[in-house]
């Protein structure tokens, strides 16, 4: 299901038998375009970001917090400019930018940030 | 005799205007229709007792998300050490607990909701791959936890008709990862009967009674104001989660009062205009069966198959659940 800028992932099958009816929503929103990058949803990642074996950053704790107070990180990763998925530990966190040269720049939702302010 | 601060007067005025003060032996002041309910609440001094305590937190281990061991390790980095209960997947935080402030809640690995609300789907139990409908489904509780049931297979229509409240429903589905759930807006009544359903959830407005609580002052933490036409709205509202049952389809209706004008009469009230059968099943928790008679009203005899769980009983919030069964 494709909304102007957000491609939104749904089930397979009797997702076909809401046809016709008011709908709000449906499914969960997968990835949105952002500039010109395809950013992953927080949410989407958090749910399957543990599958992912490419464009993965794994970070220590305080990195994470970091993170959330808006500030940014000095690495180097073996990808291109783009967006990563951000984990510590067995936690997915949520994505991040990733600018060369070494730059990885916060984007978790605000919700997030706020509640750990 | 006042009832709550200055800011909540308008509303706690009107709930005065409806009291019938009742002193019990611990001079504590019931209100109406609570004062009513000594007819049927099995040991009344201990449900007053209980109405003084704060009701505890509980949450669900949002199972999609993460395995329990990631989550129980998640929340024991953060100091918190949940308490089993009787409901798989639901743990008690504790009564000073704040679920939403944890690194759990962001994360989505948990849902914060009364130990009660998890029965109409533990009564339902909906199965993987099947249609359900939630009729009334926000803030998104039990949609969300038939989705973790459902293993996020088949699919889950979640309807409500208030936009401001959609908006916790599209939040909490979204947060939890599901993706079988489609999120619509219609007032339940008139949900639209153009397809049946395996099974239907009505978890019905109410006055929320079950919720009551007495604070440490007397004053009313808790109390709706008094909704006059609710048991004509709940009657509609089941009445149309009967109609969208496939033959042969199993539906629960269920509200957090423990009024049987709200309960036991609409349950009644369906089975007089339509074939329904009542089903018995079994909670994980205290119950006690539903009711025949309220203040000389004869509700159906198979009522007794509803479940009632009272607050002192169960150390969360009053429920009410029926399980309904549309022959073929």
């Amino acid at each position: 299901m494709i909304s102007s800028r957000v491609i939104y992932l749904v089930r397979k099958g009797r997702v076909a038998e809401s046809a016709g009816l008011k709908v709000i929503r449906c499914g969960l929103p997968f990835v949105r375009r952002a500039g010109i990058y395809l950013k992953p949803t927080t949410v989407m990642v958090q749910r399957f970001g543990d599958l992912a074996d490419k464009n993965v950053v794994d970070l220590e704790p305080f990195d994470i917090r970091r993170l959330l107070h808006g500030g940014e990180i000095v690495i180097d990763l073996e990808t291109d400019s783009g967006y990563v998925i951000v984990r510590s530990g067995r936690n997915t966190w949520g994505v991040a930018l990733y600018l060369l040269p070494g730059r990885l720049l916060p984007r978790f939702p605000k919700g997030m940030r706020q509640a750990f302010e | 005799m006042y009832f709550a601060k200055a800011g909540n007067q308008q509303e706690t005025f009107s709930a005065c205007i409806h009291a019938v003060l009742l002193k019990d032996s611990q001079s504590t002041m019931i209100p109406s229709p609570l004062a009513d309910y000594m007819e049927f609440i099995p040991d009344w001094d201990a449900y007053v007792s209980h109405l003084r305590l704060s009701l505890p937190v509980y949450f669900r281990i949002n199972t999609l998300k993460a395995s329990r061991e990631v989550v129980f390790s998640t929340l024991d980095s953060e100091g918190i050490r949940p308490e089993a209960t009787a409901v798989k997947d639901l743990f008690k935080l504790g009564a000073t607990g704040q679920a939403r402030a944890t690194v759990s809640y962001h994360l989505g690995y948990i849902y914060p909701q009364a130990l009660s609300s998890a029965l109409p789907v533990i009564a339902l139990a909906p199965r993987p791959g099947e249609m359900v409908l939630d009729l009334c489904a926000a803030p998104g509780g039990k949609a969300t936890h038939m989705a973790q049931v459902m293993g996020d297979s088949g699919i889950i229509i979640a309807n409500d008709r208030k936009l401001g409240r959609l908006t916790a429903l599209l939040s909490n589905v979204k947060r939890l990862g599901i993706t079988n759930t489609v999120v619509t807006h219609y007032r339940g009544e008139h949900f639209p009967v153009t397809r049946s359903f395996d099974r239907v959830l009505v978890d019905a407005p109410c006055s929320g009674d079950g919720k009551f609580r007495l604070g440490k002052d007397d004053e009313i933490l808790h109390l709706k104001k008094g909704r006059t036409f609710l048991p004509a709205i709940q009657k509609a509202l089941i009445q149309r989660a009967f109609d969208l049952l496939r033959p042969g389809g199993t539906m629960v209706y269920s509200t957090c009062t423990l009024n049987p004008q709200e309960n036991e009469e609409v349950v009644s009230h369906l089975l007089k205009k339509r074939d329904g059968r009542l089903l018995s099943w079994v909670p994980p928790i205290d119950w006690e069966p539903g009711l025949t008679t309220f203040k000389g009203r004869g509700y159906h005899e198979s009522c007794v198959l509803c479940r009632r769980f009272y607050p002192h009983k169960i150390d969360s919030v009053g429920f009410f659940v029926a399980k309904i069964f549309r022959p073929i």
